[in-house]
């Protein structure tokens, strides 16, 4: 909840406060975003209504790298007038002002009007050579104030952590492999999805092994990301994922044929064939 | 003999290491299947320094720009061709040489086989039927829907496109890629990229080597067949001028035509060069009944810019940024 307000020429803007059910900021994950991708959303943001300035940054194809805040749920003119003001300060020396690069707002669940959080992506090309592959102290700050941190966060290269290789099409489904070092996808045992409306809510998760078996695993909505009044997709959580070997299957039943987006993310990297907007449930 | 041969280069190379290699073989085959027999047969005191490249180009650049201990003195390479153009290569001894198809060794001893690529078709089994031949595989896609590496890159389907000549004749021939181009093609950096986009569902029909197209996950989508006739495409190891611990790679390479090698490289996966050796998998073990093999009838691997050109005019596409599948 919001505890505190700063006015801000003449504006009253709550102080967000970082949700730490899954750890609070999360940061460094690795993206590699298409052209269609990029299409994807600046189209939706396009042909919605309603969008508020800071709402909405255009995308572009490349690499980047996510820093991601969820928050407790405010209304949503002013999350976005907060969030507009948020800094991210990476080793005390490189300053990130979040509402520069794109990012994407996540509603709550219990009411709409409400954004609960985001995550913002920022080209790898805007940092240091030799910036990933390690560890660096973040710390969020919302105008001068410390909301978060410092923590360490591992800022991941395109090789680096669990590495979501590919979402496949499917019937009355949609699979995902991951590959890479699945170490810390294991310990924290879950896996975030964003998949399109279109589909539905999926209706059941279940994890294939490489020896035949399989494990039916639970899931936790998380919200429902917008740009203006057109919903992009949902933004779900699937827990007790347990890699049993060299890769890790999920296959995800949706109810809906459809095509859409579909993306799949954690610690690591996720690939262009794992971030789609044309996954297609057949 | 060539098992004396190998001994007299053993015996000059004993005090040099490491060898630098770059190339098309993944890592994980190279150390642990290809250079640890190597080590095992004739080359105990050896180390090894080698990281994957699949883009010529990239490893040719890499080359010339690299002076001294780091630069690689061993090069796998699909297209030897543009290596010996750029003048970085160094005939070496090929003991072996004349044990393969004829060909594909070279007589002036510029590169040695090493292994054999059968080209297959691949297609999701969700999204439609295996290809039944050459000139119907973009038959039914819609544009976009077909994928496969770049012919101008000389990769795999570059060669095996060029081998059709001989099948189709020229008119038939150029009637065929043009059939492809009017598929819009999705072209990409490597076969892995071309497995990917089909696995997905993304692309539908495409063309891989025949080792990357079954490396994939059970119960994928992902199908191979193979059409008739199979172009074979071999990778070859280079010499690389003045770069380190010549004698070490003067014996790596000549080792590589060795049965020992050959079922090296068998034990990865692929296809050895030499194919009357004693390994699992062989061409005549993999390939279907009535499927011939299709090799050495065009001149791909001796005039490569030729092919290039003819692959640029007739599949016109924006080449930047070209998307690979490897995970490095």
């Amino acid at each position: 909840m919001t505890s505190t307000a700063h006015s801000t020429a003449g504006a009253a803007v709550p102080a967000l406060e970082v949700d730490l059910t899954y750890g609070g900021v999360y940061a460094g994950t690795s993206f590699e975003f298409s052209p269609a991708m990029a299409d994807h959303f600046n189209a939706a943001a396009a042909r919605a209504n309603g969008v508020l300035k800071g709402e909405f940054r255009a995308f572009s194809a490349g690499e980047a790298f996510s820093i991601a805040c969820p928050t407790r749920p405010v209304a949503r003119t002013q999350f976005i007038a907060a969030y507009n003001r948020l800094r991210a300060v990476i080793d005390g020396e490189i300053e990130i002002h979040l509402g520069d690069h794109p990012h994407l707002f996540s509603a709550g669940l219990d009411d709409p009007q409400t954004l609960r959080g985001t995550p913002t992506y920022i080209p790898k090309s805007t940092m240091p050579a030799d910036f990933f592959g390690r560890p660096h102290s973040l710390e969020l700050y919302q105008d001068d104030v410390r909301i978060f941190g410092p923590a360490e966060r591992f800022f991941h290269t395109a090789t680096s952590g669990a590495v979501f290789n590919q979402i496949e099409d499917g019937h009355g489904r949609i699979v995902l492999e991951v590959r890479g070092d699945l170490d810390v996808l294991g310990r924290r045992g879950e896996v975030v999805f964003f998949t399109d409306p279109a589909f539905g809510e999926p209706t059941a998760i279940t994890q294939l092994n490489d020896d035949g078996s399989s494990t039916a695993l639970d899931w936790h909505m998380l919200g429902r990301d917008h740009v203006g009044d057109v919903m992009l997709f949902n933004e779900w959580v699937a827990v007790g994922v347990a890699p049993r070997g060299e890769r890790l299957v999920l296959e995800v039943e949706l109810p809906n044929r459809a095509a859409g987006l579909a993306a799949a993310l954690y610690s690591g990297h996720t690939r262009d064939t794992a971030f789609r907007p044309d996954a297609t449930v057949i | 003999m060539p098992r004396t041969a190998l001994e007299a280069l053993a015996r000059e190379a004993r005090t040099e290491q490491p060898l630098v290699a770059r190339g098309v073989t993944d890592a994980g085959s190279m150390y642990d299947t290809i250079w640890a027999t190597f080590r095992d047969d004739v080359a105990p005191w050896a180390t090894l320094d080698y990281a994957q490249d699949v883009i010529a180009g990239r490893l040719l650049a890499s080359i010339r720009a690299t002076a001294g201990p780091e630069r690689p003195s061993v090069a796998i390479v699909s297209s030897p061709a543009i290596f010996d153009q750029a003048g970085v290569l160094e005939p070496f001894e090929a003991p072996f040489a004349d044990r393969f198809p004829p060909g594909w060794a070279d007589a002036a001893g510029r590169w040695t086989p090493l292994y054999v690529q059968p080209i297959v078709a691949i297609y999701n089994v969700h999204r439609t039927r295996p290809p039944r031949g050459w000139l119907a595989l973009g038959d039914g896609l819609e544009p976009g829907r077909l994928v496969f590496d770049d012919p101008v890159r000389m990769l795999t389907t570059g060669p095996a496109l060029a081998e059709l000549s001989s099948t189709f004749g020229e008119a038939g021939w150029e009637a065929l890629i043009r059939s492809l181009a009017d598929r819009r093609p999705n072209l990409v950096a490597d076969n892995e990229r071309a497995v990917l986009e089909v696995s997905t569902g993304a692309r539908w029909v495409g063309l891989s080597n025949w080792n990357v197209a079954r490396r994939v996950r059970p119960g994928t989508p992902v199908r191979h067949t193979f059409l008739s006739p199979t172009p074979c495409i071999p990778g070859f190891g280079l010499l690389v001028r003045d770069a380190p611990n010549a004698g070490l790679a003067r014996l790596f390479l000549a080792w590589l035509g060795s049965d020992r090698a050959q079922q090296a490289y068998a034990r990865t996966g692929r296809i050895p060069a030499r194919l009357n050796v004693d390994a699992s998998p062989s061409l005549t073990e993999i390939l279907p009944a009535g499927v011939e093999p299709l090799f050495g009838t065009a001149d791909w691997l001796t005039d490569p810019v030729r092919w290039t050109q003819r692959f640029r005019d007739l599949l016109p596409a924006d080449r930047d940024g070209a998307r690979e599948g490897k995970l490095r």
